[in-house]
């Protein structure tokens, strides 16, 4: 070999073992940078940093109609579903705020009740397609008159919520006229469930009915426990993954699965499930920590579908990284879950990689994370204040 | 000014592998990831979560911009900080390698070697 030429390997050489040195070394500690201490996400007592100023931001939102206009319209014009779970997210938001700081309370009521009449009046105004993905209008729903779980459920648990946070009357029959829906749907399908699109039923809206139930048998004596045992225990013997025991996101009414279990409705469905079925919930939560939940070199992200099961990713798996398949939408939501289930050190690398790859945006007091949006922020300010709602809830 | 081009030729013709190149690597892409944000990129990263961060843009330039944008954060956060660590290892490796090496022989001036030079 020439000289020149063996000077010119070595060199090279030496540059790519440098190079694989200086990975070897920055890699496991770039973590330290994003990892924070648990109390800045979330606190037993009292509200966070961190959730104190997603909170700013989503009041001037809806204290400031042209910028929730546009924040809105960019999330519309890629799934209006997204604008109604926002919605859904800051109530529930609000609510275990204005528990956590009844101080407060005064300040969150007006907007608390500003979006579920608002929410109202468009699914009044211009029915449920408002709220709905444009495939609903594809085919007809079978059950008549078209109603969707989605809606139906998740408004019930915001008009329960807002009363656990303060009663208000004016809530009650609208809530008991929409729970009441459900159980009428529920028990007149085998397997009790109802559509949230035409012939698609979702879990995540079912267990979202499901807490409405529970909060509805807090509020008002009412007993709804045999219909959600029952429930629960025919989900176990026909919505269930066999390989991974989870519960699959989506099927038909005759029960036939149209996926497997997806990380952006499970990690919800156990958050939900624990006022229900706390057993059941904590099993779901460690098999999708076990098939969806990882965390590398310190940062913590959850996947769409485990390994057994090959899905499409959807419009709610947000956008999927290769290699790694970090899902946004699954991620987003195991934060939730982990929270639910306090493990916090899954909760901390999570948190970590909101902060590393989330892009956040700090301005006047008030925090966005640039590469989520209005739906996603207000699912991480959720999570950074649950628990007081959930625990009024199961108490004895 | 001549001394200044002068000296940025050199960096520029610095040896793919040399500690110069990786430092040069290093504040180049500092210098994009810092122009990006300047502009304001960050917002695009919208892109992400499948909103589209300007609607009077179309999608596919709007994930465009943010797409530029993630690729120069993760150059920043990944590739900037290895090309620091591995321009400083090579400097330390050639500053060693230069100390302990063998210096070239001097001519000898004993009486053999002048004496008898053939032997």
């Amino acid at each position: 070999m020439k000289p020149q030429l063996r000077a010119r390997a070595k060199e090279a050489g030496l540059g790519i073992a440098a190079l694989a040195v200086a990975a070897a070394l920055w890699l496991p500690c770039l973590h330290l940078f994003f990892r924070k201490p648990l109390s800045d996400f979330y606190q037993e007592k009292g509200i966070s940093p961190k959730a104190k100023q997603l909170a700013a931001r989503h009041l001037r939102l809806w204290i400031d109609p042209g910028l929730r206009r546009a924040e809105l319209r960019k999330m519309r014009a890629s799934n209006a579903e997204w604008d109604f779970m926002g919605r859904s997210f800051l109530v529930w938001s609000l609510v275990n705020m204005g528990l956590r700081e009844p101080q407060m309370k005064d300040q969150y009521l007006p907007v608390i009740d500003q979006i579920i009449r608002e929410t109202v009046r468009i699914e009044q105004q211009d029915g449920i397609y408002a709220f709905l993905m444009p495939y609903a209008k594809d085919r007809p729903f079978r059950v008549k008159p078209a109603r969707s779980l989605f809606i139906e459920g998740e408004l019930a648990l915001m008009m329960g919520s807002r009363r656990m946070l303060q009663e208000e009357p004016a809530y009650k029959q609208p809530m008991t006229e929409r729970l009441n829906l459900i159980e009428e749907r529920w028990r007149a399908n085998p397997l009790m469930v109802a559509e949230s699109y035409p012939n698609e039923c979702w879990t995540f809206d079912h267990a979202v009915a499901l807490a409405a139930f529970k909060v509805a048998d807090r509020l008002d004596d009412t007993d709804h426990s045999a219909l959600c045992k029952r429930w629960i225990a025919i989900a176990k013997e026909k919505l269930v993954h066999k390989a991974t025991g989870l519960l699959v996101s989506s099927f038909e009414t005759d029960g036939t699965a149209l996926d497997g279990p997806e990380g952006s409705t499970i990690w919800m469905a156990a958050h939900c499930l624990q006022v229900v079925d706390e057993a059941f919930a904590q099993d779901q939560y460690q098999r999708a920590r076990q098939e969806l939940g990882r965390v590398v070199l310190g940062f913590g992200y959850g996947t769409e579908w485990p390994a057994s099961w090959q899905g499409p990713r959807d419009i709610d798996s947000g956008m999927v990284i290769p290699i790694f398949e970090v899902s946004a939408g699954s991620s987003g939501m195991a934060f939730m879950a982990a929270t639910t289930f306090h493990d916090w050190d899954f909760v901390r690398s999570l948190a970590a990689t909101l902060d590393m790859a989330a892009f956040p945006s700090r301005r006047n007091g008030e925090l966005k994370y640039c590469a989520s949006n209005q739906v996603g922020d207000a699912a991480v300010l959720y999570a950074s204040v649950l628990g007081p709602l959930w625990e009024r809830t199961s108490k004895p | 000014m001549k001394t200044v081009f002068g000296f940025l030729r050199r960096l520029w013709k610095a040896s793919v592998f040399s500690p110069t190149a990786f430092l040069v690597r290093a504040v180049l892409i500092t210098a994009f990831f810092c122009a990006s944000e300047l502009l304001g990129l960050r917002e695009y990263t919208t892109f992400l979560s499948g909103t589209s961060a300007n609607l009077n843009l179309s999608w596919q330039t709007a994930a465009t911009l943010g797409l530029i944008h993630l690729l120069l954060y993760v150059g920043f956060i990944l590739l900037v900080p290895i090309f620091l660590i591995a321009a400083g290892l090579l400097a330390a490796w050639n500053r060693w390698g230069r100390r302990h090496e063998i210096p070239e022989r001097e001519p000898q001036v004993g009486p053999e070697s002048s004496v008898n030079p053939g032997a």
